[in-house]
């Protein structure tokens, strides 16, 4: 007997955003990533007696919408690679925060990485897990994730340098030399 | 999350670990600074009315079943 339970609800409620955040990184656009939360919500929903109070609600909300995402592909037959592109152009450009941000070289720069190395930098330095609870997500061991973060860091550290005048207000215009230089 | 250890065990005394001050990719870190701005945009969105509705629906649903 399955009583209500409030805290449930409330405790998916609180991990929406940072699952929409995640599906968009995975999916690339608005609209497959809100059906993949909404799928994730009700197999969350459906097998929540499987839920471990006490351990961390959000990786394991994570842990499904990834399975959900990739066997979909796997059905679709479509390769992950095929959403390249797609998290950096579905996303609006955000005016630089304080000068320092210029979250679209960002996204040009994480749009360049592997789709693996792509997840895990993500999961560790922008939804903030550890590395741990990143590769139960993504069901790997644990130095697998630290060696992807790794190379994924390495990489983004370049490609920022490089566009890394764009960090102190550098007008558009070289801006987008670089961007040029690094296109296709 | 934030100004959470390094390094700490768990309730069940597993380990996890994060991003070391002076990695890139800590909090306040070049590259995690950054990547936490690109999730806070999205996160800023407001949560689609079905995705609140489905939430209620299956509360619902579930305290009815149990009644």
């Amino acid at each position: 007997m399955t009583e209500p339970s409030p805290s449930f609800k409330k405790a998916m409620l609180a991990a929406l955003p940072s699952l929409r955040a995640f599906a968009m990184s995975l999916t690339g656009r608005p609209d497959r990533a809100d059906d993949l939360v909404q799928e994730t919500v009700m197999r969350a929903w459906a097998k929540q007696e499987s839920f471990q109070p006490g351990t961390n609600m959000n990786a394991w909300l994570f842990t499904i919408l990834r399975n959900l995402f990739y066997s979909q592909m796997r059905k679709r037959g479509r390769e992950v690679q095929d959403t390249d592109g797609a998290f950096t152009a579905s996303l609006g450009v955000a005016p630089p925060q304080d000068g320092v941000m210029d979250l679209a070289d960002l996204k040009n720069a994480l749009n360049r990485l592997p789709p693996d190395q792509r997840e895990a930098i993500l999961l560790i330095g922008a939804s903030g897990f550890s590395y741990e609870e990143a590769a139960e997500i993504c069901g790997c061991a644990v130095g697998t994730i630290k060696s992807r973060v790794n190379r994924a860091r390495n990489r983004l550290q370049e490609i920022l340098d490089v566009s890394g005048s764009g960090d102190y207000g550098s007008d558009a215009g070289s801006r987008s030399v670089v961007s040029r230089a690094f296109a296709g | 999350m934030e100004g959470r250890h390094f390094d700490m065990e768990d309730e069940d005394g597993d380990k996890r670990s994060w991003p070391r001050p002076g990695d890139p990719l800590a909090p306040g870190g070049r590259i995690g600074a950054r990547l936490r701005a690109l999730y806070k945009e999205i996160e800023s969105e407001p949560i689609p009315e079905t995705l609140i509705d489905l939430l209620e629906q299956l509360d619902e649903a579930e305290r009815r079943q149990s009644r």
